[in-house]
């Protein structure tokens, strides 16, 4: 089965970051292609995303490769092999200062038609640039899609097009894309998109094999627009993402009505709205941090892709909501599948960030004449020291450049997926009544001045105290102590193809489960 | 049917019962008693009354005896009375006589006169009196040809060298023994007296002979020859008559071949007493004699536990006399590996060597058991059998020592008469009662005084 | 749990592999002197005061049962002490506070003062044994026979323990025991 998703727009975008560390925690598919979608190229949580996405692309293919590290077949982490393109992200309306106007070529445009344009759209809609994004105008994203989706040249758009001739070919193929209903590329994005891919599948007469699925996000935030500097500007108003929803809804309910276009639709949103602090127009100043629901947004992809998911004839719609409390649980995470349980994955990998970032990770750091301090302690000797040996040499290679490159990425990446969990859990309830203590992380992190970039500061190093607060990580769950971690990964069994650090990373990751 | 039933048990019970009573108990190990005699004082205790033989020293030097000294007291003129008197109470019949060169018979009537200096004026020539000697060899041949009889010497017991050397002391030796071996005793009964004479015979250094006349005390001697109750008997009528409150000046020794009173265990006279009191306290303590007359005590100790048996000296040693100077102990041990008495099949002698040591102080004999072998050396869980037999092995000396500050040797008198001493010592006494004790020494024989056992087990 | 269990299985190997032979020493002892054996003899010339039991004119076949039961019951309690030494020892060192890497090799201290105590109890037993008042066979054992005996004691018994130790600790744990680390880190260990 081939699976593609495709996230639009800074929400899609933001709901791949969840779903790339879900990705991580083994809660994928076997294969992903990953794109992006954004008019805003420097949009902060796009390159984020793409950031993301380049980190767990080359620990992955660091940690797989049979004659290096391998991880083997059997271990979840890092299960999704997920490609991209060389630069993930498309852009409906390449050029440094694209506008409308130009896009549709207006003044060379029959007066007629010039005249159907000024009805349809306000000269400075015409006229702005659009480097940064379609500034929550729909209906201005909506033609610069459409008129570029249908290059079959296009590095973005082959994939699709190679996605459905797979689909012809026999092979079961899926493609899932996301975005928000209100705002700018996502809104316009989302119908259009899947439209255009529908049509490519009914021109190349594919009819079978081939699924279509969407994740679309209602207003889950909002946030206070200052009002100096704003006189002239377009930027999205968050008091018109209700309206604009309300209208997109409705758009919705009558595609879905005369047309089957997707297959599974999920849609989700928040109520109350999380309060983001800070508004930015675009580019790489718009970083809103990640928020809950666009977990939700990434489960249902993960569910989408799943064998176990039978896509029927009929066109199916699912929604999903938190409990009716304040308090957001674990309970309210869903499973991707009966034998894919959410909690016990997103768990898993926390605890393994825990432990690798700030226990076996700064040991396995450095220098051989460094890390020998602990060649005679069984979990090295089993874990590191043979799977790194190098019999030509007779020297045990851990603190070689190329493992250093590798232990150094997975520690990134574990501050990464630690960072991801602890700003999801603060943004999303930060100045409300709600409530989120899916992990405890007060001792490991602290949130940063307002001014500042990072929401969140992770501790670079730990004390005893506090390391030892460990089996208090995670909430709603039975404890589990760096004791229970370190017994474990003396005594997990090596798989049979595990090779170099994969072997120590695997069983770290299995360590951690409860 | 429940009368047959209780009926046939009590039969079973019964002849259990019977069958462990009968079942050999071997409590104490095969052993052979060196019973000792009756009575070690074999003395015939005769109620009848016998000859007295009573001799008077008559020689010159006696004199100084019968004249006062002014500030001295002089009891001979009143013990020769007492023995006048005691000789009369004791024996039927009494012969008196007098002895210095030759013994001669007296008459009842003379024997008064000597009390008085006149009795011992010399008639015969100067040169016979200046020889005057006190042939006290020959008063022993009369006791060695009348053993039976008493006899009662009274002299100042200074006798030259040549008397006790040669052919000479073998008058005063083969009597002797042969007065100590038919049972008989001598007892020296010593008087510090006034003196107020001349001492003669003094032996210089240079081979002359010198006398002395400022001597204003000098003791004289009652040597008594017979049998035991009769030399008592005078003794405690002179102490009881003038040493009552202060026997300073009196000295006793008795010397007999049989200085050993009786053997305790004849007439059962050891007792739980003669062990210490801690002892009866232990477990399973128990004191009994077999065959009537071995005592054992059998108890259950530990390595602690202390075993010292102690006889009275009174009890053993007769009164008066020169004791033991030697006593040694026989010692054989058996063992077992069963504790119970029921259970012991046989016993193993064991070879342990010696075990204990044997004191003797003023008022007792002690036998401290297990001094050379600890019983910290000894096993828990098995059974000792000990056996121990006293004996006495030499008589003892203390008559030496009870006489030594009286007594002068010859190689000393010249200088100590130069000293001009007020109280005179007497020539060679020491050497005299020296040869007494060897005499009677040589008649002892090694005897047994007392055999018990202990019977024990160590717990801890 | 199925960690613990295998360091208990793992243990009893290692106890067994020197264990055996006091197991079958104890049995021997238990069965009592027999005739004119060697180890009678051996018992006599080494351990015993030869003389004192000669000189006591008791045949050393009679009072050597009750040397052969304090013998049987001694190395049964130190056996029993080693076993459950080592299994405490094997147990609890899953439960060592060893969280994290490099914290192993300070928790030799442990195992230093666990086998000390271990020792002092296997002093304690063969004292107890040997002198104090318990067993009146005691009273049969020379100086020099104590202290074969304990020599002998203190050396196989630590060994049995150590051997024990050595396969049952908690492999994270190997290094705070004496040559752990040494041990061959594979899945069968």
């Amino acid at each position: 089965m081939k699976n593609y998703i495709i996230g639009i727009g800074g929400t899609g975008a933001k709901c791949l970051e969840h779903l790339l560390h879900c990705c991580t925690a083994g809660l994928g598919p076997n294969n992903l292609w990953a794109g992006l979608v954004d008019q805003d190229e420097a949009n902060g949580n796009v390159s984020k995303t793409k950031i993301l996405l380049n980190k767990y692309m080359n620990l992955r293919s660091n940690l797989r490769n049979e004659s290096g590290n391998d991880l083997a077949k059997k271990s979840n982490l890092f299960k999704t092999q997920i490609t991209a393109n060389a630069d993930s992200v498309w852009l409906p309306m390449k050029g440094a200062n694209p506008t409308l106007e130009e896009l549709i070529n207006y003044n060379l445009l029959k007066p007629e038609v010039k005249g159907l344009m000024d009805c349809l759209y306000d000269p400075d809609e015409l006229k702005q640039n659009l480097s940064e994004g379609f500034r929550a105008r729909p209906n201005i994203g909506a033609a610069a899609i459409l008129s570029t989706t249908a290059n079959e040249d296009d590095i973005f758009w082959s994939q699709i097009y190679k996605a459905i001739d797979a689909a012809r070919g026999g092979e079961e193929v899926r493609v899932f894309i996301i975005s928000s209903i209100f705002g700018g590329t996502g809104a316009s994005g989302f119908p259009n998109i899947a439209r255009r891919i529908r049509q490519i599948q009914k021109d190349k007469n594919v009819s079978s094999n081939f699924h279509l699925g969407g994740a679309l996000m209602l207003p889950y935030f909002n946030y206070e627009v200052p009002e100096e500097n704003m006189e002239g500007e377009l930027y999205a108003k968050p008091e018109e993402f209700l309206d604009q929803t309300k209208g997109a809804l409705q758009y919705y309910s009558k595609l879905f009505e005369y047309e089957k276009i997707f297959d599974q639709v999920y849609v989700t949103g928040w109520d109350p709205l999380t309060k983001l602090p800070n508004f930015k127009m675009g580019g790489n100043l718009q970083n809103n941090p990640p928020l809950f629901p666009e977990l939700y947004a990434a489960l249902g992809a993960l569910k989408f892709f799943s064998e176990d998911n039978k896509i029927g004839e009929a066109q199916e719609i699912f929604h999903i909501g938190k409990n009716e409390s304040n308090d957001i649980l674990w309970s309210d995470i869903p499973n991707v599948s009966s034998n894919l349980n959410s909690k016990n994955s997103l768990t898993k990998l926390i605890r393994f960030s825990f432990t690798y970032n700030w226990m076996y990770g700064p040991a396995l750091a450095g220098s051989w004449s460094k890390i020998k301090k602990y060649q005679n302690e069984n979990w090295f000797k089993r874990l590191i020291y043979k799977e790194t040996y190098n019999n030509d040499t007779n020297a045990c290679e851990v603190g070689h450049e190329r493992n250093q490159e590798v232990i150094s990425a997975m520690q990134e990446y574990c501050q990464d997926v630690l960072t991801w969990m602890t700003d999801m859990q603060y943004s999303t309830v930060v100045n409300t009544d709600q409530k989120m203590d899916l992990i405890v992380s007060d001792f490991f992190s602290e949130p940063t001045k307002d001014d500042s970039p990072e929401r969140i500061k992770i501790k670079e190093k730990l004390n005893e105290t506090e390391k030892n607060q460990f089996n208090t990580l995670i909430n709603d769950n039975k404890n589990l102590k760096l004791l229970n971690i370190m017994s474990n990964i003396s005594y997990k069994k090596i798989e049979k193809d595990q090779k170099g650090l994969g072997v120590f990373m695997d069983i770290l990751f299995r360590s951690c489960e409860q | 049917m429940l009368k047959k039933i209780l009926a046939q048990i009590s039969i079973i019970l019964i002849i259990f019962s019977f069958n462990s009573i009968l079942a050999a108990e071997k409590c104490s190990p095969d052993l052979e008693m060196n019973k000792g005699n009756t009575s070690l004082n074999s003395e015939i205790d005769s109620s009848e009354k016998g000859e007295i033989f009573v001799f008077f020293d008559q020689s010159t030097t006696m004199k100084g005896f019968t004249v006062d000294q002014p500030g001295q007291e002089n009891l001979y003129v009143n013990i020769v009375d007492d023995i006048q008197q005691i000789a009369e109470n004791i024996g039927s019949d009494i012969i008196y006589q007098n002895f210095g060169n030759e013994i001669n018979p007296m008459q009842d009537r003379d024997v008064a006169k000597v009390k008085t200096p006149k009795f011992y004026d010399c008639s015969g020539s100067s040169v016979a009196c200046n020889n005057q000697s006190s042939t006290i060899q020959e008063i022993f041949k009369i006791a060695e040809e009348l053993p039976e009889a008493t006899h009662i010497v009274v002299t100042h017991l200074s006798l030259q060298d040549r008397q006790l050397v040669g052919s000479e002391s073998k008058q005063i030796r083969n009597p002797l023994t042969s007065i100590l071996k038919k049972g008989k005793s001598i007892g020296i009964i010593g008087v510090m007296n006034s003196y107020n004479g001349t001492i003669d015979s003094i032996p210089q250094k240079n081979g002359e002979y010198i006398k002395y006349l400022d001597a204003e005390s000098r003791p004289f001697y009652i040597l008594v020859i017979g049998n035991q109750k009769n030399i008592n008997r005078i003794k405690a009528d002179i102490v009881e008559n003038h040493f009552s409150s202060n026997q300073e000046n009196f000295k006793y020794a008795l010397i007999t071949s049989s200085p050993i009173l009786q053997n305790l265990n004849v007439n059962k006279l050891i007792e739980e007493t003669n062990m210490p009191a801690k002892l009866s306290r232990e477990d399973e303590f128990n004191f009994s004699y077999i065959d009537d007359y071995l005592p054992i005590y059998r108890f259950t100790g530990d390595k602690n536990t202390e075993l010292k048996f102690k006889i009275n000296n009174d009890d053993i040693i007769v009164k008066g006399s020169t004791g033991v100077s030697n006593f040694s102990i026989t010692e054989k041990v058996w063992t077992t590996n069963k504790i119970k008495c029921k259970d012991i099949k046989s016993w193993n002698e064991a070879n342990f060597g010696e075990l204990s040591t044997i004191t003797q102080n003023k008022d007792e004999l002690v036998i401290d058991l297990f001094t050379k072998k600890p019983l910290k050396k000894l096993f828990r869980g098995i059974r000792y059998f000990y056996k121990v037999d006293v004996y006495a092995e030499k008589p003892g000396d203390s008559s030496e020592k009870e006489f030594s500050n009286w007594s002068v040797n010859s190689s000393e008198i010249d200088d100590f008469t130069q000293t001009n001493p007020v109280t005179f010592k007497t020539l060679n006494l020491e050497k005299f009662v020296s040869i007494l004790n060897a005499v009677s020494g040589d008649t002892f024989k090694k005897t047994l005084i007392a055999s018990f056992a202990v019977n024990f087990n160590l717990e801890k | 749990m199925n960690h613990i269990i295998r360091s208990i299985i793992l243990t009893l190997i290692g106890l067994l592999l020197l264990g055996w032979i006091s197991f079958w020493f104890s049995a021997l002892n238990a069965l009592g002197p027999d005739g004119e054996s060697d180890l009678l003899q051996w018992y006599f010339d080494n351990l015993v005061q030869s003389e004192e039991i000669t000189s006591s004119g008791m045949p050393w076949e009679d009072l050597a049962v009750s040397l052969y039961n304090l013998l049987a019951q001694m190395t049964t309690a130190l056996l029993s002490t080693a076993v459950v030494a080592a299994l405490i020892w094997s147990i609890g060192s899953h439960f060592l506070n060893i969280n994290a890497p490099g914290k192993a090799k300070f928790y030799f201290i442990y195992w230093i003062i666990f086998t000390g105590i271990f020792m002092g109890i296997v002093f304690g037993l063969v004292f107890w044994f040997t002198k104090s008042s318990t067993f009146n066979a005691a009273d049969y054992l020379s100086d020099g026979g104590v202290f074969l005996i304990s020599a002998i004691s203190v050396i196989y018994y630590f060994l049995v323990y150590y051997l024990g130790i050595l396969l049952g600790t908690a492999r994270f744990a190997r290094s705070s025991i004496l040559f752990g680390n040494k041990l061959p880190a594979n899945n069968l260990l």
